[in-house]
């Protein structure tokens, strides 16, 4: 009686269907907040933490530590003593426990961030490092190195937290950094409407491509 | 209300029906624009061209169905790119989803250009996102011991594309298309101790992040949203989807532009009327 | 592999020895100046605000697990609640990270009691939504619809769904006040919410907020760490002007 249930087309336009109303279903906040909406956020969240669950065993635990204990690697086993230790936390009493996997954690960061440090900001600092004239430049190499550093200092004079930006030399070059901040937000917000754009179109393109066939 | 009160106070649900229409109609009626590749775009493309030989590219993948409007063109076009050049790759997956998107890709793109998984790609399945930097320091010092298995469970040493892939070394290029902040990450353990090269797909919103790092050399080219997957669209010589959605990404930003510019004469002449006042 | 050269090694030396050295000194005792932070009174005025209104307070502490953004971001909670406490308000705290959550709750629970008002507190107010970035995103903008917020703060690690909430917070006319060391997310906070705290002023915020000796220190010692970062990159400009970008110590600072 259920066999269509397993036909693959029959699934697959379901899937378009249910994909089409959940679109909608969201976008629906646009014109006010109502149970449709209320309804699908539920629904989301919902599907959201229990795909979350069975993603986390089947693709993380399940083939990274559970198949290494049944397949003999049985000191995999300490994983869990020190996975364990982090829910301590929720006890008062025994408090100390989470916090010693939590320092060793933390230890641990600390030093990767060393290292991370200088292979992200050596190699930039090194590139900041430009002539503003001369050496073979072209009038446009300049001017664009020029700003460059202009823009660098004046932003980072922004960033000084430990005097108050009283007179004019630690002001002015403040608050041009703020200036400057602030054009860079501009783009950076330029940048974002066609991010949300794009995003748009894919759904509107899903709507009338997949479900209604609309689109070329 | 006057007319220049009233454009600073345009119901915005009557922007939104717009905005749909806007994007719609192109979609509907084909209506195309001028793609032009940015350099940033070109370096990405000749990067994946200089793959050397006998190194394979690992493709990072940490979008999912939220953003894949701008990450899933940018990985099909890097995706086919590597297959039309021979190029051998591998997919690292961050996300459960991204996972099983990147393979039915990969797998639908290999089917089109006669290519066999295990001989020209493979996929090394999903890792914990927050594992990755220890995760990646890890690979680049002995691949077969950290990824193990494929996503299907079969060991790198049964692959015969992962034979003689051992380490960072045997590594030519690292793709990492992603909607978060990743790129430091590749770029601190990666490019900063092994110099492998880095091409970088972030969405539109994270481009901004790659403009440092492109200046400073420290990855050779991005994909910036949708707009980097059509024009690589457009170097592969292809019209798929983002090539397609050009034309609506064209129309929305005019419509945006407008309703700046009549929000912006609305608030003037506002302002204007007040102080005469 | 590379390792590290000689002039990463010192770099780094002296910026870890600069940021100890301020720790310890605040710690100490040694009274250190910070700037005062635009932004932060706002958070007074914001919280007043959603108290004559009779209308809640939301704190979204961002998407990130347990880090330094994160706890950051509940020292800054830690002074919301304990104002609003103060008030007898409520502050709802939507979060994403089940550790994040229990912090969290403990906050909120020790605020309210620190200002003798322990039944004020609503366990029900603090929710753990969803890991997922949307997901919390859409529960988010459903608590600010429905619970007619009227003062929005956002704190802590954001990606993109930044704009989603302040978006709709903007739209139930909530005052939104907002701080993230993320970048790329501030010009989104700064289009649709009152305040906004930008870049490392985050981290100068909780120091500012708490007192915290390490805090303090650690943003005082930056400072020095940035003047001397300056002073090499202008040093290195003035070199790579006269005897071009190939002059010997240049390449220290190359890594390889």
């Amino acid at each position: 009686m259920f066999n269509w249930l397993s036909n693959p087309n029959t699934m697959s336009v379901v899937g378009i269907w249910l994909a089409a109303f959940g679109t909608l279903a969201i976008y629906s906040i646009l014109y006010k907040e109502n149970p449709v909406y209320r309804m699908a956020e539920h629904i989301f969240i919902g599907a959201a933490a229990g795909y979350g669950v069975y993603v986390t065993w089947s693709q993380i635990l399940k083939p990274l530590w559970w198949d290494k204990i049944t397949s003999g690697q049985w000191y995999w086993v300490f994983a869990l003593v020190a996975g364990s230790m982090f829910y301590f936390i929720y006890s008062q009493r025994h408090l100390w426990i989470s916090r010693l996997i939590f320092g060793a954690l933390l230890g641990l960061i600390s030093g990767t961030v060393f290292k991370g440090f200088a292979g992200v900001n050596m190699d930039r600092i090194y590139a900041s490092f430009k002539p503003v004239a001369g050496h073979g430049m072209t009038a446009a190499q300049s001017l664009n190195n020029i700003l460059f550093i202009f823009v660098l200092l004046t932003v980072m004079a922004y960033f000084f937290f430990s005097f108050e930006h009283k007179d004019a030399i630690r002001r002015v070059p403040s608050s041009i950094g703020r200036w400057v901040l602030m054009f860079a937000f501009g783009a950076m917000f330029g940048s974002t409407v066609m991010a949300r754009m794009s995003l748009l179109i894919g759904r509107i393109y899903f709507l009338l491509h997949d479900w209604l066939h609309v689109a070329h | 209300m006057r007319w220049f009160d009233r454009l600073q106070h345009i119901d915005r649900r009557i922007m939104y029906v717009l905005l749909a229409l806007v994007i719609a109609a192109p979609l509907i009626w084909k209506l195309d624009f001028p793609i032009i590749a940015s350099p940033a775009v070109k370096g990405a493309y000749n990067a994946v061209e200089n793959i050397p030989d006998g190194k394979i590219a690992v493709i990072s993948i940490n979008w999912a169905s939220g953003t894949i409007a701008e990450n899933g063109p940018q990985t099909e076009a890097i995706i086919r790119h590597m297959f039309i050049k021979d190029k051998k790759f591998a997919i690292i997956a961050w996300d459960p989803q991204g996972s099983k998107f990147s393979y039915d890709y990969a797998e639908r793109i290999a089917r089109e250009t006669g290519k066999v998984y295990g001989r020209d790609w493979v996929h090394w399945g999903l890792r914990p996102i927050a594992n990755i930097v220890l995760l990646i320091q890890g690979f680049a010092r002995n691949i077969p011991r950290t990824i193990g298995k494929d996503i299907n469970g079969t060991p790198l040493s049964d692959i015969p594309m992962m034979q003689e892939i051992k380490d960072i070394k045997d590594v030519g290029l690292i793709a990492d298309i992603t909607p978060t902040a990743t790129l430091d990450i590749w770029i601190a353990y990666i490019y900063g101790q092994y110099r492998t090269p880095i091409i970088y797909a972030p969405t539109a919103v994270m481009a901004p992040e790659g403009f440092n790092p492109l200046d400073a050399g420290q990855i050779k080219g991005m994909l910036a949203g949708m707009k980097g997957a059509a024009e690589y669209e457009h170097l592969l010589g292809r019209v798929d989807f983002a090539t397609r959605a050009t034309g609506a990404l064209s129309s929305s930003h005019i419509l945006i532009i407008v309703l700046i510019i009549l929000g912006n004469v609305g608030y003037l002449m506002s302002r204007r009327r007040r102080e005469e006042e | 592999m590379n390792h590290a050269n000689w002039t990463v090694i010192a770099v780094e030396a002296v910026l870890v020895f600069l940021i100890l050295y301020k720790i310890f000194s605040a710690r100490r005792g040694k009274d250190l100046f910070i700037r005062k932070i635009p932004g932060l009174n706002a958070i007074e005025e914001a919280v007043g605000r959603a108290t004559e209104m009779g209308r809640p307070i939301m704190f979204a502490p961002g998407i990130g697990g347990i880090g330094l953004d994160t706890l950051q971001a509940l020292l800054i909670l830690k002074h919301v609640t304990t104002s609003a406490a103060k008030y007898r308000s409520r502050v709802i705290v939507p979060t994403a990270d089940s550790v994040v959550y229990t912090l969290s709750d403990e906050i909120s629970r020790d605020a309210y009691a620190a200002e003798g008002v322990p039944e004020q507190f609503n366990p029900e107010d603090i929710r753990f939504l969803s890991e997922n970035q949307f997901a919390y995103a859409s529960g988010v903008v459903g608590i600010l619809n429905r619970e007619k917020v009227a003062a929005n703060f956002m704190f802590g690690f954001f990606a993109a769904e930044s704009l989603i909430l302040a978006e709709t917070g903007h739209q139930v006319g909530a005052v939104q006040v907002a701080g993230t060391p993320m970048i790329n997310q501030i010009p989104f906070f700064i289009t649709a919410c009152d305040y906004t705290i930008i870049g490392d002023e985050y981290y100068a915020a909780s120091a500012y907020l708490s007192r915290e000796p390490t805090l303090l220190g650690s943003l005082v010692g930056q400072d020095y760490a940035k003047a001397i970062i300056i002073a090499i990159i202008v040093a290195g400009i003035i070199t790579a002007s006269i005897f071009g970008p190939n002059f010997f110590w240049l390449n220290w600072f190359k890594p390889m």
